[in-house]
């Protein structure tokens, strides 16, 4: 544990700032991405959804107008069909009736035909009608259509005016009309035929009708030109084929022929065309005329081909009676067409077949011009046989969509072939298809999927975009704010860092109003408080050391005094004890001087019955004064052992006395120690308390010896009178002894005189004894006051016992209580090194 | 689950069962009828629908448009002012689907008899109940093609209902796809509109026989037409052994037909099962409950399309 904690302690320092940013940044960067990729998502669902929307809208919009143009066209065929079969088929009424149709409408220019089984077809044509029409303009008296032919109006010839004169593609030259001719020169012959031209337009053309055209002609030099009609308005369509003239210098007529076979045209275009034939001779040109040599004719028959009924609009007629429309085919005009085509209905035998020609210009202008969506494109199709009816790639149209070697037509037609018309991407393309009504045609539009995701790659762009300048924004900015925000925490953190090597000069204030400001301003308080604390505690620990190097001191001299209190006990225990001992041998001593007076007494008793028996026998007998001598001897030896004995006592009580003396000088010097103990013990205090009692005991003790040591003097003083008493009997007795015997010795006669001498004697033994039995009582007494002074001298060694042990432990105490100051100081040294770590104001 | 959240979730599910169980019990389903014209076709419909209403607990009223649009329109508003429910609706016009549904102001509507737009259906809301008319159409091929399974190209005439009617489309389609995707020859010797009539189906098979040329079937969209061309091939004298003749609808006369021989096939359009399907479509809806379990539904809930049955010599006697 201890060293993990030491790891991560030493953890790697990674700042608030770091942190913040790397969990909010990715946060914010996740949330970023995960809002553009889903704006993106959804955008791109909704451009789809709008492209394939507009799309399907689009073919539907052109199906629609396909449709409508389709059915009005097929209602006025069906009106007229209907007329049709109302009517008599006459032929005069059915040419009338076709010929009104013929340009009626500009959707079937051709009008409607009418054909039957052996092959007869009646036809409308515009020659009939007059009301309507191309409107042609009469020729001249001569029958000449040209105007101005005989170049009447001299003058320059420009490209504005009845004859007209052009210059193209590097042609260079010029025209001038002078007496009835017209001289065209070159100095330049360009790159075309015309590149030099003189042109006449609105030139009335008639259909059917043969003309002849002719002029005169000549050159400056040998050459050829080209001349022709054509009509501009029908794409520069030749009437009269470019044909080569060949000049010379000799003025020539020229004469060609032909024959109109197109429809009725007002503006036929005469031209001569000089340029890019390597000459620049002059050309002169006059009389030039064109006339009508013939033309059909009004009345047009009908045209008898049993191929007709082998026809495609004729076999396909046959199999209904309501009109409807073949599929696509190129007509006997060679153009594209369809044809809505139907039986009549008639009451004989006979079939008639009405048909009109659609052509599918039209049908090609809404199917390629009316898309609706940019870049969006449509094709045709006959779902019957696959085959494309209308597209821009018009090579594409009468193929069948399986032979085209393109993989997207292959698969929208297999799909058209399986009916299978939702909606697709095929090779990228977006596709719709849509089926016309009342055909079996289906409209086929597509739209390059790249087209529709141009714009969401746009969009995707400038989302990312926006993306990547949010997040550096947002970098940038949370940067800042963490920044600022963090900073007070920075100060803060350098100001702890210094409080905790326990600086405390330092300031946390800090400006913010936020949880920081708080921070700041609460380790500005702690600063101060720290501050005032670590001062007090600086007096105290100084106040303190000093009281450690006192308590030092006393403590010291304590030990030093209980130290000196444990000898003296010592000795005094000693002291005790030796009294003790000397006590002891006292109240032996008293014993056995009790036990030697007892038997002095015992002695004297038997002397006294002796001294019964002697006076009875020296009352009968002389001779036994002999032997009263003898006993006289005895009793003088007896009484000298005595005197010896008494002398001892004498001896004993002289030492008690001397003994007593020692005790009681003791006693005074224990009572002095005794109040000395109690003062030192006041001094120690509650640790002396118990002292004090022990010192005060023994005070009370030693007083009581005192008082005991002399009541012993007293008493011994008493047995040595005694004891000096009885040695002076003694002697007397001994000298009266001594006195009997010369007595007896020397006089018998004189015996009853002893006689009397020895009842005196017998009297003064009796004395004698009373006066053994007070010694015996004071011996007695002496024994028992010495063994009362042994229990109490034994009393006070087990007190000084206690008191050694009490001054032992005062002086353990003592040590301790000076160890334990010393520790003090020791403490109190380093508190305030400790307090010295803190630096303050 | 906080228990507070727990208590508020057993409110408001007790709210909703109590919510239910008020609707159900106020005289359930308004069911209301806009029928294109009065007449027996249309009002034989109302008495179906009204019985099978009425079986199913769903109150009925219905009115008649008589073919006028604004009087349906106004019928529709007024049912819808008096509580209806659910609609069921025959279209003067496909065209004024979006008017009638702002009419119903809401309540779902389900369509019969006329088709309206695709794009005016809504899912389980709007919806149309019709017979799978392209099942009858594939029915016809699928026997054309079974008779004539040696033959690799098949003549045919086609008796189509008026341009542009559903029935017509649908029918056709289902023929002539069927015909096509059997990969055999298929010629449309005579392909034309005869209206559901009999006359006219008559006059254009007559106009067809003068053209000489060979059908081996005639198929038409109903069977009306179908007799119609029978009748032109008898009054031309043209033998119709080899040629099958084949209609829709199983009517009383093209029954008739088959039965005596003169006719070969036709398909049965169940009308009750159509009429049951519009009134559980029509419950389910008013319910809010989907159509997924009704017979027929379409996957994308928009139409409830009934099958169609065979009608040959063979079974024919069970539907006259």
């Amino acid at each position: 544990m201890k060293s993990k904690d030491n790891k991560t302690g030493h953890k790697k320092f990674i700042s608030i700032k770091t942190k913040l940013l790397s969990i909010i940044l990715p946060v914010m960067v996740l949330i970023i991405i995960v809002l553009i990729s889903l704006s993106y998502y959804v955008s791109k669902r909704v451009i789809e959804a709008n492209a394939q929307k507009l799309l399907k809208t689009s073919v539907e919009s052109q199906a629609y107008e396909i449709e409508e143009w389709l059915d009005k066209n097929l209602a006025s065929f069906g009106m007229a069909k209907q007329a049709f079969e109302w009517v008599d088929l006459s032929d005069r009424q059915v040419q009338a009736f076709l010929d009104s149709y013929y340009g009626f409408n500009s959707n079937f220019p051709g009008g409607i035909y009418i054909a039957d089984m052996e092959g007869r077809l009646y036809k409308g044509h515009e020659g009939s009608r007059s009301s309507t029409g191309t409107q042609l303009r009469e020729p001249d008296q001569n029958g000449n259509y040209i105007i101005d032919g005989y170049f009447r109006n001299n003058g320059k010839v420009s490209d504005s005016g009845t004859w007209q004169f052009y210059t193209a593609l590097g042609g260079e030259g010029g025209a001038v009309i002078e007496n009835g001719t017209i001289y065209i020169s070159t100095a330049n012959d360009g790159t075309a035929d015309y590149s030099i031209q003189l042109v006449q337009a609105g030139i009335p053309m008639e259909e059917g009708a043969s003309y002849k055209l002719s002029f005169d002609a000549f050159a400056d030099k040998e050459r050829t030109i080209k001349t022709g009609i054509s009509a501009p308005d029908h794409d520069y369509k030749r009437y009269l084929n470019d044909t080569v003239v060949k000049l010379s210098e000799e003025k020539q007529t020229f004469t060609y022929e032909f024959t109109m076979e197109d429809r009725d045209d007002a503006n036929g275009r005469l031209e001569f065309n000089l340029g890019s034939t390597g000459s620049k001779a002059g050309v002169n040109i006059s009389n030039v005329s064109l006339v009508q040599t013939g033309n059909k004719g009004t009345a047009k028959k009908e045209e008898n081909s049993p191929g007709i009924v082998q026809e495609e609009w004729f076999q396909d007629a046959l199999g209904r009676v309501n009109m409807g429309f073949t599929n696509a085919y190129t007509n006997s005009d060679g153009k594209q067409v369809i044809s809505a085509c139907g039986m009549l209905r008639t009451d004989g035998e006979g079939i008639y077949v009405i048909s009109a020609d659609l052509s599918l210009d039209k049908i090609s202008v809404y199917v390629n011009s009316f898309v609706k969506m940019e870049n969006a494109e449509s094709f045709l199709v006959n779902a019957n046989d696959n085959t494309v009816l209308a597209s821009r790639d018009t090579s594409l149209i009468s193929k069948a969509l399986d032979s085209v070697n393109n993989s997207f037509l292959k698969e929208a037609g297999k799909r058209i072939a399986q009916n299978n018309l939702d909606l697709a991407s095929i090779d990228g393309n977006m596709t719709v298809f849509e089926k016309i009504n009342g055909t079996e045609w289906v409209l086929v539009s597509y739209v390059p999927a790249k087209i529709v995701y141009s714009d969401l790659d746009f969009i995707r762009n400038i989302m990312a975009l926006f993306g990547i300048i949010s997040i550096a924004m947002l970098m940038v900015m949370l940067e800042r704010i963490i920044h600022i925000l963090i900073n007070p925490v920075k100060k803060l953190t350098d100001t702890i860092k210094t409080m905790t090597e326990g600086d405390f000069t330092v300031s946390g204030h800090t400006k913010s109003n936020d949880e920081i400001g708080i921070m700041g301003r609460c380790v500005e308080k702690f600063i101060t408080a720290m501050s005032s604390m670590i001062a007090s505690i600086e007096g105290v620990s100084g106040k303190l050391h000093k009281q450690a190097d006192n308590s030092k001191d006393i403590s010291g001299q304590m030990f030093y005094a209980s130290k000196e209190q444990n000898k003296s006990m010592k000795e005094l225990n000693n002291t005790v004890e030796q009294l003790s001992l000397s006590v002891n041998e006292i109240a032996q001593s008293a014993t056995t001087l009790a036990m030697l007076v007892e038997e002095t007494r015992n002695d004297g008793n038997n002397v006294n019955s002796r001294m019964k028996e002697t006076v009875g026998v020296s009352k009968t007998g002389m001779e036994a004064m002999q032997d009263i001598s003898t006993a006289m001897q005895d009793i003088n030896s007896s009484v000298k052992k005595l005197q010896l004995a008494i002398d001892e006592v004498g001896t004993a009580s002289e030492e008690i006395t001397n003994i007593t003396k020692v005790i009681g000088e003791i006693a005074d010097e224990t009572n002095l120690l005794s109040l000395n103990a109690s003062i030192e013990a006041a001094r120690a205090g509650d640790a002396g308390k118990g002292f004090a009692v022990v010192a005060l005991e023994i005070g009370k003790l030693a007083q009581t010896s005192v008082a005991s040591v002399q009541n012993i003097d007293r008493l011994v003083l008493e047995i040595k009178t005694s004891v000096n008493d009885v040695i002076n009997q003694a002697d007397d007795s001994v000298k009266n002894i001594n006195d009997s015997s010369v007595l007896i010795k020397n006089a018998v006669n004189t015996f009853d005189v002893i006689f009397d001498n020895i009842v005196a004697t017998g009297n003064l033994i009796q004395n004698m004894i009373q006066k053994v039995d007070q010694v015996e009582d004071v011996a007695r007494n002496v024994a028992a006051i010495s063994e009362e002074q042994a229990a109490s001298s034994q009393e006070i060694l087990g007190s000084s016992d206690i008191l050694v042990k009490q001054a032992d432990r005062l002086m353990e105490s003592s040590e301790n209580v000076a160890k334990e100051s010393s520790e003090l100081t020791a403490s109190a040294e380093e508190l305030a090194s400790q307090v010295g770590i803190f630096k303050i104001k | 689950m906080g228990k507070k959240t727990k208590t508020l979730f057993l409110m408001a599910a007790a709210f909703l069962l109590c919510g239910c169980q008020d609707k159900n019990q106020a005289g359930g389903t308004e069911i209301y009828y806009t029928a294109i014209e009065s007449g027996d076709y249309y009002e034989g419909w109302a008495a179906q629908l009204k019985e099978q209403a009425e079986a199913n607990g769903a109150g009925f009223s219905a009115g008649y448009a008589e073919n006028s649009v604004e009087t349906q329109v106004s019928q529709v508003k007024k049912a819808s002012a008096e509580g209806t429910d659910v609609f069921l609706c025959g279209l003067v016009s496909p065209d004024i689907a979006a008017e009638v549904k702002a009419a119903a102001d809401g309540a779902p509507i389900v369509f019969i008899n006329n088709a309206p737009q695709e794009d005016q259906l809504e899912k389980e809301k709007y919806i149309y109940v019709a017979s799978d008319e392209f099942m009858a159409g594939q029915y016809q091929a699928e026997y054309i093609l079974e008779k004539f399974q040696q033959k690799d190209e098949i003549n045919v005439v086609l008796l189509k209902g008026p341009k542009g009617a559903s029935g017509t489309t649908g029918r056709t389609d289902g023929f002539k796809q069927t015909l096509k995707a059997s990969g055999k020859k298929i010629n449309y010797v005579f392909e034309d509109n005869a209206d559901w009539n009999e006359d006219i189906a008559k006059e254009l098979t007559g106009m067809f026989l003068k053209t000489g040329r060979q059908a081996d079937c005639v198929a038409a969209n109903n069977d009306d037409m179908a007799l119609g061309a029978i009748k032109a091939f008898e009054e031309a004298g043209v033998s119709t052994d080899q040629v099958l003749f084949l209609g829709v609808d199983a009517s009383a006369g093209g029954c008739e037909a088959i039965a005596g021989g003169r006719m070969d096939f036709t398909v049965y359009q169940p009308m009750s099962s159509q009429i049951s399907a519009a009134v559980a479509a029509a419950k389910n809806l008013a319910e809010g409950n989907g159509i997924g379990k009704i017979e027929g539904a379409s996957k994308d809930g928009k139409y409830i399309l009934m099958p169609f049955e065979k009608v040959d010599a063979n079974n024919v006697s069970s539907y006259q």
